[in-house]
């Protein structure tokens, strides 16, 4: 069980090759405030160096907690950087790059806030209140044919674009950074995954698993094992986070009023 | 005299600019970054249309003046009906047809045939796989009639943009030579094209309105917005937002969820009345769209060996259908030999010059100060470096951060989306994730803040300060004044050092970062 700062948060992870491919190109990492999936691309190993670059970099947040959105986004920047300054290094690995996404505890107002981030098509969903949805937005080809009203949803497993991605880390000029600051509330859980499990799963099932074992490492255990037995094409990895429920702060009583205050 | 009307089919937008009017197939929320490039001329429309590369580009129907006569380029399923009564379609080319008609001609109707319902597939309107749908369009009798237009023409020329002193002569019938018209039309009319660009106008009302996307214009098109459903009321909690406790719905069954893929537009705010700073989404492709078959439950593309695709090549997919079959067979799959290639490869699409962001945050017009940061059009000098801004052509750009709000706690928000202040502050989760605003808590334990007790909103360039009916109030004290106590549900627009304090506990000073 892990202490991030005020807010009791315990993790679990997991990652599998999948079925069909040679190498894990996925990273992740899950320490006390950082929990982040990143899915490499790039051939000859390139892609596990790209990935592995950004959950290092991101790693770095542990010693220097940040106080705010940019501060993330920074390291993500610089993540972006290194890999640029890599492949500069060994030409063989041009065109190597990686998504990133996932959520930090940013001390932002004196307060613990989430910070979800993300580049590419990884995802983070919320659990809370039994429900589950996509915090991030797919930065994918097909999201945008959705957006667009020229795809319909159903049709993006078969698309021939599904697997092209808008934005990455790993080019120049560095891409834009998804962020969105989000209140903790007790209970709630976050999934960090690379489309290894939401192409396989359906959120259905992915809300299924995340919620049925208390254990964050069982569910995530669980959730990938799932991906695999239903197909396993791609690497799968998945953070599971939980936002203890025990903590009360009281957000749901009623606010006091001051005495001296007058409204208008 | 050439007269440039539009019949907007559902789906479509009618655009018009300085010297272009043009059909286009996108979602209306579109429209105001459209109009916005086309008041700057025919090429900078062309450019945003392309923007995300020349395989998605949507279908259009374009005429501009060109000398006496008129261009008019086709792409897609989008049609134009010409004097000579014929009706026009890109008949396959890509990425674009166009079609010259070197005198100035009487009438130039510019539309779009919707193909029969094959929308079923899913597919919507991909318009380089329906070439041969716009094929067929090319010999389709002209939609209406010319005789029954004539009339109205008056009316609806007004913001047309190429008008010609009058010499309605119906052309005999070029009917089946449809080449013939493309290099030389028998028209033999005298010119005056005379662009009436409004530019002036549009561009006041485009900074003020931000980025909602229904404006004027819209009225002249032929083709109301289908409302196919009255929208639900927004519920508007009167006061201090009191939520459920998660502990409300503990019995519910744990595999209720939300819809994957909650229709972006639809989404009813339960906790605040938060905005939609996206502006209006494609209602109407969203509306039109009938609800799609199950997915095809065939087997998943076979895995294969990891092979590694650096760049989507354009060349498979700007491939068009073979065979102009109306038919709905499962065309996008199986047109596109690239799938099976390399089925679970991901790509980087780093050919394409621009990024998706473009379109993803709202369009604003932009002056360019001297070290390169943007400004609001009218503004003396730069809001960020204050530097005096040389005199220029604003230009829309996607909105960049407005700035931070810093807090006094510690810590900031950007202010790159809307903000949500408060002791537990909550939004409808459904809300697409490019509407959702950063969600920040405030104030310590003794509950002087209220749940969701404030909300900072972006419009445009402004900056807006709203309280939600909260307990004990928000002031805000713009720079060198006394603090204001606002009213509930009460705009205040906010400049960059004012300050925001909630409750008298926790405030947040607005800042512009150099």
């Amino acid at each position: 069980m892990l202490r991030g700062s005020s807010m009791l948060v315990r993790s679990g992870r997991a990652t599998d090759v999948g079925r069909v491919r040679e190498h894990n190109e996925d990273s992740l990492v899950a320490a006390s405030r950082v929990f982040a999936v990143a899915d490499g691309m790039g051939g000859h190993a390139a892609g596990e160096v790209a990935s592995r670059i950004v959950v290092e970099t991101l790693g770095e947040l542990e010693e220097h907690p940040p106080t705010s959105a940019d501060d993330v986004s920074a390291a993500l920047r610089e993540a972006n950087r290194r890999i640029l300054d890599t492949v500069d290094a060994d030409p063989a690995k041009r065109g190597m790059g990686t998504t990133a996404t996932g959520v930090v505890v940013v001390d932002t107002g004196g307060r613990e806030q989430w910070v979800v981030f993300n580049v590419g098509d990884s995802r983070v969903y919320r659990l809370a209140d039994h429900r589950m949805h996509q915090v991030t937005r797919d930065h994918s080809e097909v999201r945008e044919l959705v957006d667009a009203g020229l795809l319909d949803p159903s049709e993006v497993a078969t698309h021939p674009l599904r697997n092209v991605i808008t934005r990455s880390l790993g080019t120049d000029p560095a891409p834009r950074v998804d962020v969105w600051v989000l209140a903790p509330t007790p209970g709630e859980r976050f999934v960090i995954c690379s489309d290894g499990l939401s192409n396989e799963l359906d959120d259905r099932d992915i809300m299924v698993l995340a919620r049925q074992y208390a254990d964050p490492q069982t569910a995530a255990d669980e959730l990938v094992g799932a991906a695999v037995r239903a197909g396993g094409r791609d690497n799968v990895s998945v953070v599971v986070v939980a936002v203890d429920p025990g903590e009360d702060d009281d957000d749901d009583a009623d606010t006091a009023p001051r005495a001296g205050l007058h409204r208008p | 005299m050439t007269d440039v009307r539009t019949s907007a089919p559902d789906g479509f937008v009618e655009v018009r600019g300085a010297d272009v009017v043009a059909v286009v197939e996108v979602a209306d929320r579109h429209r105001e970054a459209l109009e916005n490039a086309a008041s700057e001329g025919m090429l900078q429309l062309l450019d945003l249309l392309c923007s995300r590369g020349l395989l998605v580009m949507p279908a259009f129907a374009l005429a501009t003046a060109h000398g006496d006569g008129v261009r008019v380029l086709l792409r897609g399923v989008a049609t134009a009906a010409l004097p000579d009564g014929s009706v026009v379609g890109a008949e396959d080319r890509l990425p674009w047809r166009e079609v010259v008609l070197e005198a100035p001609a009487s009438d130039v109707v510019l539309s779009a045939v919707l193909p029969e319902p094959e929308v079923a597939r899913g597919w919507r309107r991909p318009a380089r796989l329906r070439a041969g749908a716009a094929a067929a369009a090319a010999v389709l009798p002209v939609p209406e009639p010319e005789a029954e237009v004539e009339p109205e023409a008056e009316d609806v020329q007004e913001s047309s943009n190429v008008s010609i002193p009058d010499h309605a002569e119906p052309e005999p019938e070029v009917g089946p030579e449809r080449e013939g018209v493309q290099e030389s039309s028998d028209v033999s009319i005298p010119d005056h094209a005379e662009p009436e660009p409004e530019v002036g106008p549009e561009l006041e009302s485009v900074q003020e309105s931000s980025d909602v996307s229904i404006d004027a214009q819209a009225a002249s098109g032929p083709e109301p917005e289908p409302e196919p459903e009255p929208e639900p009321e927004p519920v508007v909690p009167p006061a201090d937002l009191t939520l459920p406790p998660p502990e409300d719905s503990a019995g519910q069954t744990p595999a209720e969820r939300v819809p994957a893929s909650p229709p972006p537009d639809r989404t009813i705010i339960d906790s605040v009345p938060w905005r939609r700073p996206g502006g209006a989404p494609s209602e109407a492709a969203a509306a039109a769209a009938p609800v799609p078959p199950p997915p095809p439950a065939g087997p998943p593309p076979p895995p294969v060996e990891r092979t590694v695709v650096p760049e989507p090549e354009p060349e498979h997919h700007a491939e068009p259908e073979p065979t102009p079959d109306p038919e709905p067979v499962p065309a996008p799959v199986a047109a596109t030999p690239v799938p099976d290639a390399a089925p679970e490869v991901t790509t980087a699409r780093a050919a394409l010059p621009r990024h998706d962001e473009d379109l993803d945050r709202p369009v604003v017009l932009a002056v360019l100060c001297p070290a390169g940061h943007h400004s609001p059009p009218h503004a003396g000098r730069c809001r960020t470096c204050r530097r005096e801004i040389p005199p220029q052509q604003p230009t829309p750009i996607p909105r960049p951060t407005l700035g931070v709000l810093r807090i006094s706690t510690g810590g900031s928000v950007p202010l790159d989306r809307g903000v949500l202040l408060g002791r537990s502050p909550r939004v409808n989760e459904e809300l697409p994730a490019a509407q959702r605003p950063h969600l920040v808590r405030v104030g310590g334990v003794d509950r002087d803040i209220s749940r969701n007790h404030a909300e900072v909103v972006l419009e445009g360039w402004h900056v807006l300060v709203r309280d939600l009916g909260s307990t004990n109030g928000t002031t805000v004290a713009l720079p060198g004044e006394e603090p204001v106590r606002l009213r509930p549900t009460e705009d205040q627009g906010i400049e960059p050092g004012a300050v925001i304090t909630l409750a008298d506990e926790v405030s947040l000073t607005y800042e512009v970062e150099g």
